[in-house]
């Protein structure tokens, strides 16, 4: 089920009335990730002011999330004496059927799990969804004997939940954030009518056609809608009178295939099953029987043989949505900031952890958006830019400037904020923010030569980039001296002049947006936030998030940094050890009974969630653990710095058929690179760092090009960390190259391409009608042909319109839609990283020892050995970006 | 009671006096009426002002439910000028005035016995309305002082600038302090102190130092008292033993 955006308070209002002080605890399974940690925050101030008992897991991955949901999440169903509640996910498992991770599906058990009261909300910014849970009606609806009545739950149309939902009986529950309502029908509609098909595959066909081969087609093909409707009357309209076989033969089936890998082998793959979920859903459909002998169509045979099309049409358009690959929409925190301020409770420490939520996410590489232009050429805001607009103007409306400091402004506007307006000031302010690092905390120098932005586009790795960085700032009149003073003890003068220095000479090195313009809607198009704690600090979302996202991925103590080599091995054993079990064979079951750590380690998930946890809390508590990590966080930059550089001066980054890869192995950075997090920062990092190399070329690569696969080795437990990065990289976006003619000669290039693109999707269009002519003529012939002929058709779409330049992997599959509808999934499927399921199939394909647990399918770990032939694996499969 | 406080009232105490206060509240939820113990609250219909104990508007604050308005006096012209008129020279002597008492709605009448419900009029504590947003402007009622600190501590978000309001009460706490002790002067003489308009808060903080002055003084005074009684009694009684005694003292020595 999905909980409509318009609706998003219905539910936790529906909690507060029903909650009294002997009712469980809400359990909130949170990931390790800054922007679940701050949309945690939100709602748990939520909770406590309504005094609702809460419980927070942390869960670090997959087979994490499945322990909890067997500690917590199970002592809570009806079948074990528990009276139901609620169970939160934020930022976790929104990819998997969670009814099945959480082991509330009672597959293990023989337990009837029906109606077990568990209700799972799952907030998560990952996409895909996993359809079953968004338009299963869940395990709570069981395999009853009554038919696809028992289907429908009261309240709920479709998957979405209606405004006479009544809550308490079970079952996951998606927020949706508008995408599910205004981009999954197709998906939905797809997923409904399989949901009512019986199962039935060639061999059905194959086996009854051995008996009769006399029928003939001669029922037009009709829409996909009013044959979802014809197949449901028929379903309810024959009880099963005479299928006996055909009822025996699926239910054998259904039971023959366990569906998906996760609850057997919670380190297996999760794209597997997620890649199944359609047929993995289908048991559930009860009541589903073959009719043969329905009263007006002509006959069984033709009928089922129509059945099957559809079917296999359906499971197309949702495994062409699994392929799309892996991207973000919008942040957690904004979801619970949006539930706060409809429920009217929003303040400005809610308004301060959505803020610090959206920055991380903007920092991670998994969430780049596509710039897009509407008709007249206008460029159409992204969702994350119109977030930061709605967040802009919530600053204002909670935080009113007062008279005297608006006319004192018009004299230092655009100087970054650094002190409070007086000893009590918790405000938040807008800031122009430039783009570099830790600015309040560190020199101007070390800032810039730190901030990622920067440091790529100046080639700060080599010694020219470096010098490119002192003439930078000799052109803006900064002295070395002065710059290497912390910058709060800056000169007055200069600090103030410091953003029109740098507007005016920021392009000539390649740096246009350093420094927010005053351009959009009023000026302030991405301008930064700033929040005081009174006289203590003054700290900006994106260094709070910086933060807070180092004291996960370096570690919770604060001293560690100062002893760089030796000492930041403890807690990459720690960690190491909880999940030194790796899995010798792929789906293995062993890590589940083994024991994950050994005893007397730290818990390095929950230490380390509690320190990010309270360092982002509002108080000034709060405020002294984050300001107590900023050293982690500098240490973090410089290795990323350090690695990366070494990486790129000496030339370890190779260029594979699909993609770029690189291999961190030896120096001292390889162990806290080990840690997913940072990996995926500095993969960040040298992936921008290519694609400023690149378009400084004057390559405009396509954007398969800037696909970088980054490994690294973690000795202590003798496996690679391996990170896949996606297409859609903002990298190249800003580069100019060097020369003004060879840009115009791109843009002249561009423009051709896109006539390319134009005349490829006219032809993709032409050859989909024909692939429709002939589908047609297809139906009435073999049918067996058809799959096949499909998939070819497919491949052959997949590389045409490659050649024109756009990721149209997922689109090609499904050439029955329309071009309205090719168009809409290029403009979905970009941005998305595809990683996750070509690290899927090639562990299927190369039987790999590799780990997936993260909840970010495209990071896994492998074994050792097993790493050349991964990668092998990975650059012969070539489908990536 | 072996309670080790001082006689009077502790500031915290006084602080819950004020809490049965009135004040008014901006609701952002519903909420129907309540039977409390000093009557049933308003209903709560958002967004309109509702008077509410101060407790439980503090509550609904606490929870991002309500704000809270802060009362008429409490604003920064309103304060400046009760601040002009406690430095002013010429008002040196005397308190700012505590807001006007009500209309008196009964007429005196000496048939009615003591204190019969009929004749009772409201005077400083127990005035409506002091502390909402229809209170008199620059006029200070009895629980200014708790009132603020109590707003200013958990509803600083809802006053426009909450820091200058916070010198100005700062300000007036301790010009009206001061004038307090420059008037226990006049208790070494027995005299009386005029303190019209004081607050709770600030009876309570003088409570045990004027206290303990007055009964020091009465007790010294107790002393002498007895004395004087004594000769006096003495000298009443028999006139020339006194002399004689001194006469004898003499002769002792």
């Amino acid at each position: 089920m999905y909980l409509p955006r318009g609706q998003l308070s219905q539910l936790y209002a529906h909690l507060v009335k029903t909650t009294h002080a002997l009712s469980p605890p809400l359990i909130i399974l949170t990931s390790l990730g800054v922007d679940a940690l701050c949309a945690t925050r939100i709602l748990t101030s939520l909770l406590r002011r309504d005094y609702i008992q809460y419980h927070i897991e942390p869960v670090a991955g997959y087979s994490e999330l499945q322990r909890a949901g067997q500690k917590f999440a199970l002592p809570l169903t009806r079948q074990r004496g528990g009276e139901g509640g609620v169970v939160v996910c934020i930022g976790a498992g929104g990819l998997v059927d969670l009814e099945e991770v959480l082991g509330l599906d009672g597959a293990e058990g023989e337990v009837d799990m029906s109606d077990h009261g568990v209700e799972v909300w799952v907030i998560d910014a990952r996409r895909p969804w996993n359809l079953g849970n968004v338009f299963g009606s869940s395990a709570a609806v069981q395999q009853g004997e009554d038919g696809p009545a028992v289907l429908r739950r009261q309240g709920v149309e479709q998957g979405r939940v209606m405004p006479s939902y009544r809550p308490g009986k079970g079952g996951v529950i998606v927020w949706d954030d508008g995408e599910i309502e205004s981009e999954l029908t197709a998906e939905r509609d797809a997923f409904m009518a399989l949901q009512d098909m019986p199962e039935i595959t060639e061999e059905d066909l194959i086996v009854e056609g051995e008996n009769s081969e006399d029928e003939v087609d001669d029922e037009e093909p009709s829409s996909s809608q009013s044959r979802k409707r014809k197949a449901s009357t028929r379903d309810s309209d024959d009880e099963g009178s005479d299928g006996s076989d055909d009822e025996e033969r699926p239910r054998r089936r259904r039971r023959s295939n366990p569906s998906t890998p996760i609850p057997s082998s919670p380190g297996g793959n999760p794209q597997s099953g997620q890649a199944e979920t359609p047929s993995s859903s289908q048991p559930r459909s009860p009541g589903a029987v073959i009719s043969s002998s329905p009263p007006r169509a002509p006959s069984a045979r033709s009928l089922r043989r129509k059945l099957l099309k559809l079917r296999r049409k359906h499971e197309a358009t949702l495994e062409a949505y699994y392929t799309l690959g892996t991207s973000n929409s919008e942040p957690i925190s904004s979801m619970m900031y949006s539930l706060a301020s409809e429920l009217g409770r929003e303040d400005n420490d809610m308004l301060w952890s959505a803020i610090v939520g959206i920055s991380s996410v903007d920092l991670s590489p998994f969430a780049r958006t596509k710039r897009r232009r509407n008709e007249a050429g206008k460029r159409v805001l992204d969702k994350s830019e119109q977030i930061r607009e709605v967040l802009q103007d919530e600053v204002r409306r909670l935080n009113p400037v007062p008279e005297d400091e608006i006319r004192r402004s018009q004299s230092q506007y655009g100087v970054i904020q650094t002190k409070a307006r007086s000893p009590t000031d918790t405000s938040i302010r807008l800031s122009p923010e430039p783009r570099f690092l830790l600015i309040r905390h560190w020199s101007l120098y070390d800032s810039m030569l730190h901030s990622p932005y920067l440091s790529t586009r100046l080639h700060i790795w080599s010694d020219a980039g470096r010098k490119r960085l002192h003439k930078l700032l000799a052109k803006m009149g900064v002295s070395l001296q002065e710059a290497g003073k912390g910058y709060i003890h800056m000169d007055m003068a200069l600090k103030q002049s410091l953003r029109e220095r740098i507007l005016k000479f920021a392009p000539q090195y390649n740096l246009d947006h350093l420094v927010p313009g005053e351009n959009g809607r009023r000026g302030l198009e991405g301008w930064g936030f700033v929040r005081s704690w009174g006289w203590k600090a003054t700290l900006s979302a994106v260094d709070v998030a910086t933060i807070a996202s180092a004291i996960l991925e370096v570690g919770a103590d604060p001293h560690l940094p100062q002893a760089t080599n030796t000492a930041s091995h403890v807690p990459q054993q720690s960690y190491a050890s909880r999940v030194r079990s790796l899995p010798t064979p792929p789906h293995s079951d062993t890590d589940t009974a083994g024991p994950a750590a050994a005893p007397g380690d730290p818990d390095w998930t929950s230490t380390r969630f509690y320190a990010a946890f309270d360092a982002l809390s509002p108080t000034s508590e709060g405020l002294d653990k984050l300001l107590k990590h900023i050293p982690s966080a500098q240490h973090l930059a410089r290795s990323i710095l350090r690695t990366g550089s070494a990486l790129i001066a000496k030339k370890q980054i190779r260029h594979l058929r699909s993609f770029r890869m690189g291999v961190v192995k030896d120096g001292p950075d390889t162990v806290l690179f080990s840690h997913p997090g940072a990996l995926v920062k500095l993969a960040a990092w040298v992936s921008e760092a290519v694609a400023v190399l690149e378009a400084e070329k004057g390559r405009k690569g396509r954007e398969g090009d800037e696909a970088l696969v980054l490994a690294c080795l973690d000795e202590a437990r003798g496996v690679y960390v391996v990170v896949g990065l996606g297409g859609g990289a903002q990298g190249g976006k800003s580069v100019r190259s060097k020369a003004e003619i060879r840009a115009r000669e791109d843009k002249k290039k561009k423009r051709a391409e896109a006539k390319a693109a134009a005349r490829a999707a006219r032809a993709i269009k032409r050859r989909d009608r024909k692939a429709r002519q002939r589908e047609r003529e297809e139906a009435l012939g073999l049918i067996d042909s058809d799959a096949e002929s499909n998939h070819s058709q497919s491949e052959s779409d997949a590389t045409q319109s490659s050649a024109s330049s756009s990721d149209s992997d997922g689109s090609g599959s499904d050439s029955e839609v329309n071009e309205a509808e090719v168009q809409r999934r290029k403009s979905r499927g970009y941005g998305s990283n595809k990683f996750g399921l070509a690290f899927q199939s090639v562990v299927e394909e190369t039987g790999a020892r590799v780990r997936i647990d993260s909840f970010e399918h495209s990071v896994v770990e492998v074994r050792r050995e097993d790493l050349g032939g991964f990668l092998e694996g990975l650059s012969l499969r070539g489908v990536v970006g | 009671m072996a309670l080790p406080l001082p006689p009077g009232l502790t500031p915290a105490e006084t602080g819950f006096l004020c809490e049965t206060e009135l004040v008014t509240v901006i609701p952002r939820q519903r909420l129907e009426s309540l039977e409390l113990l000093g009557g049933p609250t308003q209903p709560l219909n958002p967004p309109f002002p509702t008077p509410l104990p101060l407790w439980l508007a503090l509550l609904l604050k606490k929870q991002r439910r309500a704000n809270i308005q802060p009362p008429a006096w409490l604003t920064l012209s309103s304060l400046r000028t009760i601040l002009d008129f406690e430095t002013d020279d010429r008002t040196a002597a005397v308190f700012s005035p505590p807001p006007a008492l009500p209309q008196p709605t009964t007429i005196p009448d000496p048939d009615l016995p003591y204190l019969s419900p009929g004749t009772v009029e409201l005077s400083t504590p127990f005035l409506k309305d002091t502390h909402t947003t229809s209170a008199q402007e620059g006029a200070l009622p009895y629980h200014w002082l708790e009132l603020a600190s109590l707003l200013l501590a958990s509803a600083a978000d809802d006053f426009p600038d909450a820091d200058a309001i916070r010198i100005l009460i700062r300000d007036l706490r301790e010009v009206r302090m001061s004038k307090l002790r420059k008037g226990f002067k006049v208790l070494e003489g027995g005299a009386g102190l005029k303190i019209n308009g004081v607050g709770g808060l600030e009876v309570a903080e003088v409570r045990g130092f004027v206290g303990g002055v007055v009964d020091g003084l009465r007790r010294l005074g107790r002393a002498r008292e007895e004395m004087r009684r004594e000769r006096e009694e003495e000298g009443g009684d028999t006139g020339g033993v006194a002399d004689e005694d001194g006469s004898e003292d003499e002769m002792g020595l």
